[in-house]
C-alpha cells in the first residue's frame, strides 16, 4: 500500500530569464510507514518536488505533466496530447489542485521547513497557531485544542506547554520553534510528513535532538516521512528508501544499503567521496575527491544525461541522448548508461 | 516579473521516442575538454541594461518617456519655427481665441499663448531637471556621508536635515528673494534647498543597510579607504533608488515653481513659466477659459509623463524583482 | 612566540545591548568572546568550531582587527596590533586577507568579477593596469574559472563558483595568512569538498596559514592540524585535531562530537550519541562557574561557581574542573 504515488511529473517556472525546468519527468512511491530520504544539492529539484506535489508552487511556477495519488486517490492526472501546452490551461488546472489540496495539506499531510520563522506568523501567540488546523478540520473547542496542543508539545519535548502556548514565535530559541513546527505538523495526526531541511538551520547538537525527536515519533505514530535533505550523515541516520536527485531527475534510488554500499551512479559515487566524516573508524581523514566543476542550468539543461559535464565516466554516448533508468534489483534503480546491459556487454568485449 | 510566452513546451516526445542504437563509438569516453564544466547560460548583462529591459517592458512608462521626449523636442524648436515672440505685443490682436494663426490664441496683452506655453515650458522644465539634479548632489553626498560616518555625526547631521525638512518652502524663496531678488536662479536655489532633505534620508537608509552587508565588510579587510567605500561600494549600489527619486522629484519641483510663479514669487516679467500663464489666466477665465486651460493642460501632461517614468523606474529597479 | 604569525592573547570583544527601556541606566553587554588565547604557527591550519553564537565569528574577525578588541592582546608577525589605527593597519591588511562566509553577499553585486578580484591590488598600488589584468587572469585559472568570466557580474554564477572569486580576491595580494570565514557552510557537499581541496593545495603551493573558522566539525577535521572548540565565548579543548577528534576530553567535545550525523548508515546506528539538554545560554548573562555548567551532564558543585582555569594537560589547552 503506497501513501503516496507520483509519476511522471514535469514542473516549471516562467521566469523573464526564459523558461526553468526544475522537475523533469520525475516518478516515485513512498510506502506506508517507511521514512524516504530525497538527497540533491541546492538546484537539483528536491524541493520544488515537493512543492508541486503539494500544490504550494510559486505564482510562476506550474506542474506541466504528472500524476499523483495520495492514499490512493488520485489528486492530479495531467497527461497533455500535445508537447506544447498553452499557459492559460496550466493556470487553470493549477488553480484547481490547488484548491483540491487545501482539505488534504495540514490535515493528511503535515509539513515542516528549513526555516520555521518564515512559516510561523511572528503577530500570533504558538497557541493560537497551533489551534488553526485543529478548528477547521475537526471542529474542536477552544479548550479541547488548548488540551490537544498541551499534549502535542509535551510530545515534542517542550517543558512548560501551557507557558509556551501563549508566547509568541520571536521569544523562542531555533530548536524550540523547530519542536513548535513539528508539533503543528502532527497535531493533525497525518498520515505522511514532509520534512524539507527540517535541521539544516539548526546546530548538531539541537540537529541530533530533533532527529531524535523525528524518529521515536515516527516509531509511535507510524506515519510515512519524506526527509528532503542534502546532508547525507542525516539520511543516514534516518531514512530506509533513498532517492538521489540532480539536474531536476532521479539519478539513482534504493534502499539505504544500495545507495550507502552499491551506490552504481557516479553522481552518487561522486557525492559519499566528497562528503567527509567524523568517525574514526571510517578512516577519518581521508582524500576528499570532489566532483569538478558546477551544477547544471536548468534553463538549458544538457541534451543528454544532466551530469554529464561533471562525470568522470562520461561516454559520447551520454552528451548525446538521455540515459534509461536501469533497475538493478526490486529496491535498486539507476539512471546512467553505464548501468545499460548492452552497454556493460560492450564494455566487457573491449 | 515574467517573459511573455504564451505557451510552455512541456516535454520532446519526438526526442524521447527516438530509438538509441547503442554502438561502439558512442561508448568512447569523452576528453575532459569536451566537458563544459563552468557553464553559464545567463546571458550577462549589466545592472543598468538589466533595468533598461524591464523599463522597456512597462508600456506605460515607455509611453511616459516617449511622450516627454517629443515634449521636449516642441518646447525646444517650437519657439523657433514659429512667427510669434513670447513678449511681442500686439494690442490689436487681444484675447484672441484659437486659430490657424494663433494656435492656442493670444493672451490679454496680444500675446501668442502657443509661443508662451513652449517658452513657460522651458523655465517650467529647467527649473524641474535642474533643481532635481542639485537635489541629487546635496542629497546624495550629504546622506551618504552621514550613513557612512556613522554614530554621533550622523545623529547631528540628521537632526539637520529634520529642521531643514520642517521649514516651509515658502519660507525660503521669500527669504532668497528678498536676499537676492526675484529670478530664475532663486527660484532653482529655494526649490533644491528645501527638497533635498527627503532625498538625504532616502541615501542614508539605503547606505546603512549597504554597510552592513558582507561585500563592505570585505572592502573594509582588503584596507580600502573611506571615499572608496562610499563610493564604489555604498553608493553604486545605491543607484537604483536614488535614480528613481531623482526622477520623481522633477514633477515636484515642476509643481512647485507652478506653485510659487502661481502665488506671484516666481521668474519675473515678460518671462514666463506654467505657474505665471495659469495665474495670469485666472483673472479672466470665466471669459477666455482657453488661456489658463493650455498652461493648466501643459502642467498636468507633463507631470503624468514624468511620474509614469518615475513608476517605470522604480520597477525595473527593484531588487525584489531580480530574480 | 617568534614562529606565531598570529597570536592572541586574552582577547575579549564585548558589544553593547540596546536597553529596551528608555530611562533605564542600566547598560548590558553581550559577552561574544570572553578571554580566549592562542597563537597559530606559520604554515599551519588552526580551525576554530562551536555552535552558532558561541562566538567563534566575532572571535576570528577581531583577530584580523575586522572589529576592535575590548581586551587582551593581538599580535601579527610579532607585530602589537591591538590598537593600531586604520592608517597602520593597511600594511598589515595586505598580509592577512579573509574569505567569507556568504559567497552572494560578499562580493560587490555591482562589479565584474575582473574589478572584484584586482580590487585589492588597486588599493595596495600592484603593478600596472595590464599587470594586474594578467594577475586576474591568472588567479581565474588558479581557482578554476575560464577567462571570459571576467567581464561577467557576480549574480550570474552559482555559489561554489562564487566562493572561488572570493578565494581569488583573498589570494590577489599573495597574503602570508587568510581567515577563513566560514567558507563552505553556505555551499552543496560536492563543492565543499572542491573549495576544502583547493584551499589545501594552496596552502602547501604557497606556504599559507589559516584560521578556518566552522561549525561543520568533519569537514574542519580534514583541513586542520590544530583545533580549538569554543563553548559561549570561551574556549574549552584546544588541541592537534586528531587527538582531539579521537580522544575528546572536555565533556562539551565529547557531546559536540557525538551528536554529528555519520554518513553510513550501520555505523550511523551503532553511534553513541550522548544527547545535550536544553540549549545555549544567552551570552548577556553567561552563567556564573563554568559556562557549560547548565548542559554539563558530568557537573559538579564546582562547576556552577568557579569558572575553570585554561590548563595543559596531555599537550592541549583545556578548560574543564574535571581536569586537575
Amino acid at each position: 500500500m503506497y501513501v503516496l504515488e507520483v509519476e511522471h511529473l514535469r514542473s516549471f517556472f516562467n521566469t523573464e530569464n526564459g523558461v526553468v525546468r526544475p522537475v523533469r519527468d520525475v516518478s516515485f512511491k513512498v510506502e506506508q510507514g517507511e521514512v524516504l530520504g530525497i538527497v540533491g544539492e541546492s538546484g537539483s529539484g528536491k524541493s520544488v518536488t515537493m512543492f508541486s506535489v503539494m500544490g504550494l508552487l510559486a505564482k510562476n511556477g506550474y506542474v506541466g505533466q504528472g500524476r499523483v495519488t495520495f492514499d490512493g486517490e488520485t489528486l492530479l492526472d495531467l497527461h497533455p496530447e500535445t508537447d506544447e501546452v498553452d499557459l492559460q490551461t496550466l493556470r487553470n488546472v493549477k488553480a484547481n489542485y490547488e484548491k483540491h489540496l487545501q482539505d488534504i495539506r495540514g490535515k493528511d499531510i503535515g509539513m515542516i521547513f528549513q526555516d520555521p520563522m518564515t512559516y510561523l506568523n511572528p503577530l500570533l501567540t504558538v497557541g493560537f497557531q497551533m489551534s488553526e488546523g485543529l478548528k477547521r478540520y475537526f471542529h474542536l473547542s477552544n479548550a479541547e485544542c488548548r488540551a490537544r496542543n498541551i499534549e502535542m508539545l509535551e510530545l515534542v519535548g517542550i517543558t512548560n506547554a501551557e507557558k509556551r502556548l501563549s508566547q509568541y514565535p520571536f521569544e523562542l530559541s531555533g530548536g524550540m520553534r523547530q519542536r513548535i513546527m513539528i508539533a503543528m505538523a502532527l497535531n493533525s495526526k497525518p498520515k505522511l510528513l514532509i520534512a524539507d531541511e527540517p535541521t539544516t538551520a539548526l546546530d548538531v547538537t539541537i540537529q541530533a535532538q530533533i532527529l531524535e525527536l523525528m524518529q521515536s515519533l515516527q516509531k509511535k505514530i507510524g506515519m510515512s516521512i519524506i526527509l528532503i535533505t542534502h546532508d547525507l550523515g542525516v539520511v543516514a541516520s534516518m531514512c530506509t528508501h533513498i532517492i538521489i536527485m540532480y539536474g531536476g531527475q532521479i539519478m539513482e534510488e534504493g534502499s539505504d544499503m544500495d545507495i550507502f554500499y552499491r551506490a552504481r551512479h557516479p553522481y552518487t559515487e561522486g557525492l559519499l567521496n566528497s562528503v567527509a566524516t567524523c568517525d574514526n573508524e571510517l578512516g577519518g581523514k581521508r582524500k576528499l575527491e570532489p566532483i569538478p566543476g558546477s551544477p547544471p542550468d536548468l534553463r538549458k539543461p544538457p541534451q543528454g544525461c544532466a551530469f554529464v559535464d561533471r562525470c568522470k565516466y562520461a561516454m559520447k554516448i551520454c552528451k548525446a541522448h538521455e540515459p534509461p533508468v536501469v533497475t538493478l534489483s526490486d529496491t535498486h534503480s539507476c539512471k546512467c548508461w553505464r548501468c545499460h546491459p548492452e552497454v556493460m556487454a560492450m564494455e566487457q568485449e573491449g | 516579473m515574467r517573459s511573455n510566452v504564451k505557451t510552455i513546451q512541456v516535454r520532446n516526445s519526438e526526442l524521447e521516442q527516438q530509438p538509441v542504437i547503442i554502438s561502439p563509438d558512442l561508448l568512447e569516453h569523452l576528453d575532459d575538454t569536451e566537458k563544459d564544466r563552468e557553464f553559464i547560460a545567463m546571458e550577462s548583462r549589466t545592472f543598468l541594461q538589466d533595468a533598461w529591459r524591464k523599463f522597456k517592458k512597462n508600456k506605460l512608462a515607455m509611453f511616459g518617456a516617449g511622450f516627454l521626449a517629443v515634449f521636449v523636442l516642441i518646447i525646444i524648436f517650437g519657439p523657433m519655427v514659429s512667427p510669434w515672440t513670447y513678449d511681442g505685443i500686439d494690442l490689436s490682436n487681444m484675447n484672441k481665441g484659437p486659430s490657424m494663426e494663433h494656435l492656442f490664441g493670444t493672451d490679454a496683452l496680444g500675446r501668442d499663448v502657443f509661443v508662451r506655453v513652449l517658452y513657460g515650458g522651458r523655465i517650467s522644465l529647467t527649473v524641474g531637471f535642474v533643481s532635481a539634479l542639485l537635489n541629487l548632489i546635496i542629497g546624495t553626498l550629504y546622506g551618504g556621508t552621514a550613513a557612512y560616518i556613522g554614530g554621533r555625526a550622523d545623529q547631528i547631521m540628521m537632526r539637520f536635515v529634520d529642521i531643514v525638512y520642517s521649514i516651509p518652502t515658502m519660507l525660503y524663496v521669500l527669504l532668497i528673494t528678498m536676499v537676492f531678488g526675484s529670478s530664475l536662479g532663486t527660484v532653482i536655489a529655494a526649490i533644491a534647498i528645501s527638497s533635498w532633505a527627503s532625498m538625504a534620508r532616502i541615501v542614508r537608509s539605503q547606505v546603512l543597510t549597504l554597510k552592513e552587508q558582507e561585500f563592505t565588510l570585505a572592502a573594509q579587510a582588503l584596507g580600502a579607504s573611506g571615499k572608496r567605500i562610499l563610493v564604489k561600494y555604498l553608493l553604486l549600489n545605491s543607484v537604483g533608488p536614488i535614480i528613481v527619486t531623482a526622477t520623481l522629484n522633477v514633477p515636484t519641483a515642476v509643481f512647485s515653481e507652478a506653485f510659487l510663479s502661481f502665488v506671484g514669487c516666481g521668474v519675473a516679467i515678460p518671462m514666463a513659466s506654467w505657474g505665471t500663464l495659469s495665474s495670469d489666466a485666472l483673472s479672466n477665465v470665466s471669459t477666455y477659459p482657453y488661456q489658463l486651460f493650455f498652461p493648466v493642460a501643459a502642467i498636468c501632461l507633463s507631470m503624468f509623463a514624468l511620474n509614469f517614468i518615475g513608476d517605470g523606474l522604480s520597477s525595473a529597479f527593484d531588487p525584489r524583482r531580480n530574480k | 612566540m617568534a614562529d606565531n604569525i598570529l597570536e592572541i592573547q586574552d582577547l575579549k570583544k564585548y558589544f553593547p545591548v540596546k536597553s529596551r527601556k528608555i530611562f533605564s541606566r542600566e547598560r548590558q553587554v553581550v559577552h561574544a568572546v570572553d578571554g580566549v588565547s592562542f597563537g597559530i604557527r606559520r604554515g599551519e591550519v588552526l580551525g576554530l568550531v562551536g555552535e552558532s553564537g558561541c562566538g567563534k565569528t566575532t572571535l576570528g574577525r577581531t583577530a584580523v582587527r575586522l572589529y576592535k578588541p575590548t581586551g587582551g592582546k593581538i599580535f601579527f608577525d610579532g607585530q602589537d596590533i591591538t590598537n593600531a589605527s586604520n592608517r597602520e593597519l593597511i600594511p598589515v591588511k595586505k598580509k592577512m586577507q579573509i574569505i567569507f562566509q556568504d559567497p552572494y553577499a560578499s562580493l560587490n553585486p555591482r562589479l565584474t568579477i575582473g574589478d572584484i578580484i584586482s580590487e585589492p591590488m588597486r588599493i595596495h598600488h600592484i603593478g600596472t593596469k595590464a599587470e594586474q589584468e594578467e594577475r586576474v587572469q591568472e588567479l581565474l585559472n588558479v581557482v578554476g574559472l575560464k577567462p571570459d568570466h571576467i567581464r561577467r557580474y557576480p549574480n550570474e554564477f552559482s555559489g561554489g563558483q562564487r566562493q572561488r572569486v572570493g578565494i581569488a580576491r583573498a589570494l590577489a595580494v599573495n597574503p602570508s595568512f587568510i581567515m577563513c570565514d566560514e567558507p563552505i557552510s553556505a555551499l552543496d557537499v560536492s563543492i565543499q569538498a572542491q573549495i576544502i581541496n583547493m584551499l589545501e593545495e594552496l596552502r602547501d603551493k604557497l606556504n599559507l596559514t589559516y584560521l578556518f573558522v566552522a561549525h561543520d566539525l568533519s569537514m574542519v577535521r580534514h583541513i586542520s592540524d590544530r583545533i580549538c572548540v569554543m563553548y559561549l565565548g570561551n574556549m574549552v579543548e584546544c588541541g592537534p585535531s586528531e587527538e582531539v577528534y579521537t580522544h575528546p576530553m572536555h565533556p562539551y567535545t565529547k557531546a559536540l562530537l557525538s551528536a554529528v550525523p555519520i554518513p553510513d548508515p550501520i555505523r550511523t546506528r551503532e553511534q553513541k550519541r550522548t544527547l545535550l539538554e536544553g540549549e545555549i545560554p544567552s551570552p548577556i548573562n553567561p552563567p556564573k562557574g563554568c559556562p557549560f555548567c547548565t548542559r554539563c551532564t558530568c557537573k559538579e558543585k564546582i562547576c556552577m561557581e568557579v569558572k575553570p582555569p585554561v590548563k595543559e594537560v596531555d599537550g592541549r589547552q583545556i578548560a574543564c574542573h574535571l581536569f586537575p
